[in-house]
């Protein structure tokens, strides 16, 4: 009995010996340890939990959760008008963002990497830093500039003969207001990034171009362009996932309610309102899950649709 | 583009229409320069007025589009940290918490992406590929089931709980990071090996010090993250002793109607709030827009 029972016991413990004499058989666990002992505890297991608590509502602070099934996403998709506004709202944010960023940020790139400029660094660095701000900095710079009585914009406007507007209190400035902030932030950065893919486009290719007579607009226009179309594709799926991640900005320009007739709403706003107004953890949760979804579908849309006109140029 | 079919014409002939082309090729960089410069100064602006609306004295009427107040003085300021308003407190919070967090997490991504990219071991692509599946997650989905783990773990009101999400939440740092480890040559490893040097000196005296360019834009996103983060602090902290900068700000913000300073000092304590990164990024500049310009391009 006991010769059969020993070998067990002895072979296991010689090979977890075997595993701690070897250093580099353990030390990697060591290593990888600091990172995936927090990462399992407060990102992976949060995300396992939020797949349950998106089929639950707990009642109050309480703690305790009931199983409601698709009792949260139902409401949420018919009958939340908030969560309608919210997505018009992202819908509207997102393709002005796009349009008056991208072709701006187009044409400064091209500007600043024109051969007859001087000092390069120095614009491209000024026109990249609002991109490094806080966002709440950039709520309350975009306060500032909007202010009906004291502001940039209402003191332009006047000293132009115009109207003193009240940028805050019209449903239909809002978006525009924050499309403006939004430009500032964020054009000169994507200015950078189609800097940096330019850099990638060969001298040869242009110089091919000069000898063939080609203007300078006709470079830009059918040379550099479509070999941008990675970097716009880059720049287009970021800036949609970041604009639905929308929250600073509007939540410390507009303050919580939204702005007027709830023109500031955004996806963000509603689940922080839901979660930390109405302690309605669930209902929170289950948007979250939805606003993942929507990220999902207008990433693999925007793939789809570069790869696309992609394999047009190409063909 | 054209620069090199003009520096050759430069440097090889001198007759009367190269010169002209010299003299146009002057006249451009006037213009492109000039153009660049105006265009810089429009964006610039409206900041300088911001900034130099804090710097105005408390009662001087000040025109909003020109950055020279109307009488220099530094109340906003003083007020900013006075008993009143103590940003004081906020900043030493948000500094305190923004070291501790990127101190400690790109600790964690340094190691974990050393190992990820230069040392086998079993559940090594396992582990990787739950990193970049979590990764498409995004704070939407994460922020209320993360908000009731702390509160079951009692961190909330926690600096740990604003600390210890960032070293775990990562993953984006793990990703870059072990990119860069990618780089350094297994060679040079496997012959500090032959060597005698063990797996701790072969991370502290040869992947640390190759590995700066890495760990600095690791730092760097992780302590602008840090820094400029509202929604965490703000659902994670209640406490007003124990409240961070941003979210007082914003606070602050929303409180104006009652308090005529409010304002101003809201708009203080947001340059303040800015010279951080501003700094971060005059310092890290060199090697950081190369680096993610890199990163995407390839």
């Amino acid at each position: 009995m006991t010769s059969i029972a020993v070998p067990g016991p002895t072979k296991k413990r010689s090979s977890i010996q075997r595993f701690f004499s070897d250093q580099t058989k353990w030390t990697p666990y060591l290593f990888v340890a600091p990172f995936f002992i927090t990462f399992a505890i407060f990102t992976l297991y949060p995300m396992l939990r939020a797949v349950v608590m998106g089929f639950q509502e707990s009642l109050g602070y309480s703690g305790k959760w009931d199983w409601v099934g698709l009792a949260n996403y139902r409401e949420a998709l018919t009958n939340d008008p908030r969560m309608g506004v919210a997505f018009k709202n992202f819908i509207y944010y997102t393709l002005g963002s796009l349009a008056t960023q991208l072709p701006c940020a187009f044409l400064l790139a091209l500007l600043l990497t024109s051969p007859a400029l001087k000092g390069k660094g120095l614009w491209r660095t000024l026109f990249f830093i609002p991109s490094v701000l806080p966002g709440v900095t950039m709520g309350v710079v975009g306060g500032w500039f909007f202010s009906k009585t004291h502001g940039f914009a209402n003191a332009l406007l006047v000293s132009l003969g115009g109207p003193r507007i009240d940028w805050g209190g019209y449903a239909q400035y809002i978006i525009p207001t924050l499309l403006v902030i939004a430009f500032w932030q964020w054009m000169g950065n994507h200015a950078v990034f189609l800097i940096a893919g330019m850099s990638g486009i060969g001298d040869e290719i242009i110089e091919a171009a000069i000898v063939d007579g080609a203007s300078a607009w006709q470079r830009a226009r059918y040379i550099i362009l479509p070999l941008l179309k990675p970097v716009f594709a880059y720049i287009s799926i970021t800036a949609a996932a970041g604009s639905l991640m929308n929250f600073e900005v509007p939540y410390v320009f507009l303050g919580t309610g939204g702005g007027a007739r709830g023109k500031g709403w955004f996806f963000m706003t509603h689940i922080q309102q839901m979660a930390f107004g109405q302690f309605r953890m669930g209902y929170a949760t289950a948007i979250g899950w939805l606003v993942f979804f929507i990220a999902v579908i207008i990433t693999v849309l925007q793939l789809r649709l570069y790869e696309f006109r992609l394999g047009k140029e190409e063909a | 583009m054209t620069t090199s079919a003009v520096t050759r014409y430069t440097t090889s002939g001198r007759g009367p229409d190269v010169r002209a082309k010299i003299g146009l090729f002057r006249l451009r960089a006037i213009l492109t320069t000039t153009l660049a410069a105006i265009l810089a100064l429009i964006f610039i602006w409206p900041f300088l007025c911001i900034v130099g609306s804090t710097f105005n004295k408390i009662d001087a009427v000040m025109n909003p589009l020109t950055p020279i107040p109307a009488q220099f003085s530094t109340q906003f300021y003083q007020l900013m940290v006075s008993e009143k308003y103590h940003f004081q407190d906020y900043i030493l919070n948000s500094v305190w918490i923004a070291v501790a967090t990127t101190a400690l997490s790109t600790l964690a991504c340094t190691l974990s992406g050393y190992a990820l990219a230069k040392l086998r071991f079993p559940g090594r692509d396992l582990l990787f590929s739950f990193i970049i599946a979590v990764m498409l997650l995004p704070t939407a989905t994460m922020l209320v089931p993360q908000f009731i783990v702390m509160r079951d773990l009692k961190l909330v009101n926690t600096y740990w709980g604003l600390i210890l999400p960032g070293v775990g939440g990562g993953a984006f740092g793990i990703f870059l990071m072990r990119q860069f480890m990618l780089n350094i040559p297994t060679e040079m490893l496997e012959a500090a090996r032959m060597d005698g040097a063990n797996e701790f000196d072969l991370f502290f005296k040869i992947v640390l010090p190759n590995a700066q360019a890495g760990i600095g834009v690791i730092a760097t996103l992780s302590l602008r993250g840090s820094w400029n983060s509202l929604l965490w602090p703000q659902v994670l902290i209640s406490d007003v002793k124990k409240r961070l900068l941003m979210p007082a700000i914003a606070n602050l913000n929303q409180q104006q109607v009652a308090d005529v300073f409010a304002l101003p000092v809201v708009r203080t304590a947001a340059i303040v709030a800015a010279m951080v990164p501003l700094a971060l990024y005059a310092y890290s500049q060199r090697y950081f827009v190369s680096t993610l310009a890199g990163a995407i391009k390839g």
